[in-house]
């Protein structure tokens, strides 16, 4: 044997060693006190606690309640244990949009307001045909079986009107992200508000809510709208009831009041802060998201959105590997979270801290 | 005009040192060279003037200038970023690692494969009708179902496997079959053995090729892991870094992952391409 093929051994050897090694260093976590959270988009948390991946997530309706039917998780807090009545989504608007086309956001908002009374009154009857419509909606839209969507409803609550309650709850979420870092409290007066509750005052706008009984069916169709919604995401059912011709009478919802829509992106975005980036970038006028982000991108980056209604609140929980049965069991273990601008990461982080623990990303 | 060089191998052995260093600053003084460094730092000082003035132009927050992203690259090195809780060190370590490991597999898979690939005629139209079904496919059309049955940790690895794997695989099989033909006859009649053949004739050869494939496997490496990191993973990640800041809007830090990518990339390309050279030399003297 050569000089040259007992080099070129030692290399492989080398190298396949530091790839044992690499894999060693990365399946390792640290000891202590400490959760750690992973960001994982909510419909692949339950299939990564089954794989053993992480031990337990957070996420919105219907993966919480999609999850625990089937035995896969337990459901360790609902968001309403947590955080009653705290604020999820909202319909937001490009403020340009709405100084260019006033009509056509009174309209959405008008549909959107119609769709929530629909969803109330088939709620009010579960043995109605309604209700059964509704759950069917919710099962195509995401993916997932009546029972789950039955349940899910079960833990969100439709609601269109702005309240003191939510009101309140968005200027906690713009606190908590001025006291994480990850909004600076400079931004506030950079934005043109005196502070936080001047900057919530003036982020939301109830008056597109007012006299929305005046708003009339159109014959014809007054505009386009383009519409983003997040992936399967049933907070924002009232979305997918708008559009469905049946409870329309014949033709959609939007339709009936003179809109045509334009899904900006088919099938929807994973989370809000993508919904945010195709308002940045122009590739939509109106879109359902979670306040969260609407809030850290308006006040970090300047998107130029106001918020016209309410979508819902709560409908989140906490979920854990079964196996975890006492908070003790938390310790060192990994959650999934929809990432750092969702309210479910938040309530998470508050949630675990406030139960002692140092949260830390996997 | 062509410059006398100083060879190391040649000249006195008592005084290398000093003999390189001449090398090096004959090297430095080339005319060729420095005109290649002038053209280089006007051509970078270009593009950030561009860049400043399309954001002067736009005044969007979306493109913050030059000096902002300067000033978000220091910081970002200098502790947690808010949105992770980690600092661009352990981002980038994240990274690496995975990187590393994904490009260890597919080269000690890919490497003997195309080596048995290129040689055996059977091994190849066994082997060629499932890599051309798979070539094709984009490594990042795999990462959603790779995070699922991999997990977090070992999803993206696999990702980078399969951005490098293709490449490495179709050089080093293109340089087993462009073995010179008369070399090849001239071993066999010397009584060269098949294993002997392949580690004297075949495998040297094919060194250029694989350097090749590896350069390229390592540019669409970067692609490749930055891709899985957007979907999720374990320990942060350069990827990761960059869609949580703009998840929360913060475009200085997010361009400043951006940079960040980039020089990890040139660097990455820019070793094997330095490997790739001395490879080069090396074969030439054998």
């Amino acid at each position: 044997m050569n000089f040259k093929t007992i080099l070129a051994a030692v290399i492989v050897a080398v190298i396949v060693i530091a790839g044992i090694a690499g894999a060693y260093w990365l399946t390792q976590e640290e000891e202590g006190n400490v959760v750690y959270w992973t960001p994982i988009a909510p419909n692949l948390q339950k299939a990564a606690v089954a794989s053993g991946e992480v031990d337990g997530g957070v996420a919105w309706e219907p993966y919480c309640s999609d999850g625990f039917l089937d035995g896969t998780t337990n459901v360790w807090k609902w968001s309403d244990e947590l955080w009653p009545g705290h604020p999820c989504c909202v319909v937001a608007v490009d403020n340009q949009f709405a100084v260019d086309h006033p009509d056509l956001v009174k309209r959405v908002v008008k549909v959107h307001v119609e769709a929530n009374r629909w969803i109330a009154e088939a709620l009010s009857n579960t043995s109605s045909a309604n209700y059964t419509m509704l759950l069917e909606m919710g099962a195509d839209f995401s993916n997932r079986n009546t029972t789950v969507i039955a349940s899910s409803l079960e833990h969100l609550k439709f609601q269109y009107e702005f309240d003191q309650e939510f009101m309140d709850g968005l200027e906690v979420i713009t606190e908590k992200y001025i006291e994480q870092g990850l909004v600076a409290e400079s931004k506030i007066q950079e934005r043109g508000y005196s502070n936080i509750s001047d900057f919530v005052a003036s982020f939301i706008n109830p008056a597109w809510l007012v006299d929305i009984d005046d708003v009339q069916p159109s014959e014809t169709i007054l505009g386009q709208v383009r519409l983003a919604y997040l992936t399967g995401d049933v907070h924002q059912l009232a979305r997918v009831v708008a559009m469905n011709t049946t409870v329309g009478g014949g033709e959609n919802l939007f339709v009936k009041y003179g809109i045509g829509i334009i899904d900006p992106n088919p099938g929807g975005y994973a989370n809000g802060g993508a919904v945010m980036t195709a308002f940045a970038g122009g590739q939509c006028d109106i879109g359902f998201l979670g306040s969260p982000p609407a809030i850290l991108q308006h006040l970090n980056a300047g998107v130029d959105i106001s918020l016209a209604s309410v979508v819902n609140t709560e409908g989140s929980a906490i979920f854990v590997n079964p196996s975890i049965t006492s908070i003790d069991d938390f310790k060192g273990k990994t959650f999934a979270t929809p990432g750092v601008s969702s309210i479910q990461h938040l309530m998470l982080l508050d949630y675990l801290t406030g139960q002692g623990f140092e949260v830390k990303q996997a | 005009m062509n410059r006398p060089v100083v060879d190391d191998n040649k000249t006195n052995g008592d005084r290398p040192s000093r003999n390189g260093i001449v090398k090096w600053f004959t090297r430095l003084f080339d005319l060729k060279v420095i005109r290649t460094i002038v053209i280089t730092i006007i051509s970078l000082t270009a593009f950030v003037v561009v860049w400043q003035v399309i954001a002067n132009a736009l005044s969007s927050e979306f493109l913050p200038p030059p000096g902002d992203v300067f000033d978000a690259f220091i910081i970002v090195f200098q502790g947690p970023d808010p949105a992770t809780g980690l600092s661009m060190w352990d981002h980038i370590w994240a990274s690496l690692q995975r990187f590393i490991l994904g490009f260890i597999l597919a080269f000690v898979i890919a490497v003997p494969l195309g080596l048995i690939m290129g040689f055996s005629k059977i091994a190849e139209d066994f082997g060629k009708p499932i890599v051309e079904i798979f070539r094709p496919i984009p490594p990042i059309a795999w990462i959603p179902f790779l995070l699922i049955v991999l997990g977090s940790i070992l999803g993206p690895v696999v990702a980078i496997f399969i951005g490098v794997f293709f490449p490495v695989l179709s050089n080093v099989i293109f340089g087993v079959k462009s073995v010179d033909p008369i070399l090849m006859d001239a071993a066999r009649t010397l009584g060269s053995s098949k294993p002997t053949l392949f580690r004297k004739v075949i495998f040297p050869s094919t060194v250029p090729y694989l350097m090749t494939g590896i350069t390229i496997g390592l540019g669409i490496g970067w692609m490749c892991i930055v891709a899985a990191e957007f979907f999720g993973a374990r320990g942060g990640g350069v990827g990761q870094f960059i869609i949580q800041q703009s998840n929360i809007g913060r475009w200085d830090w997010m361009f400043a992952g951006l940079i960040v990518i980039a020089i990890l990339g040139f660097v990455t390309t820019g070793f094997s391409r330095f490997i790739e050279r001395r490879v080069s030399n090396w074969m030439g003297q054998m």
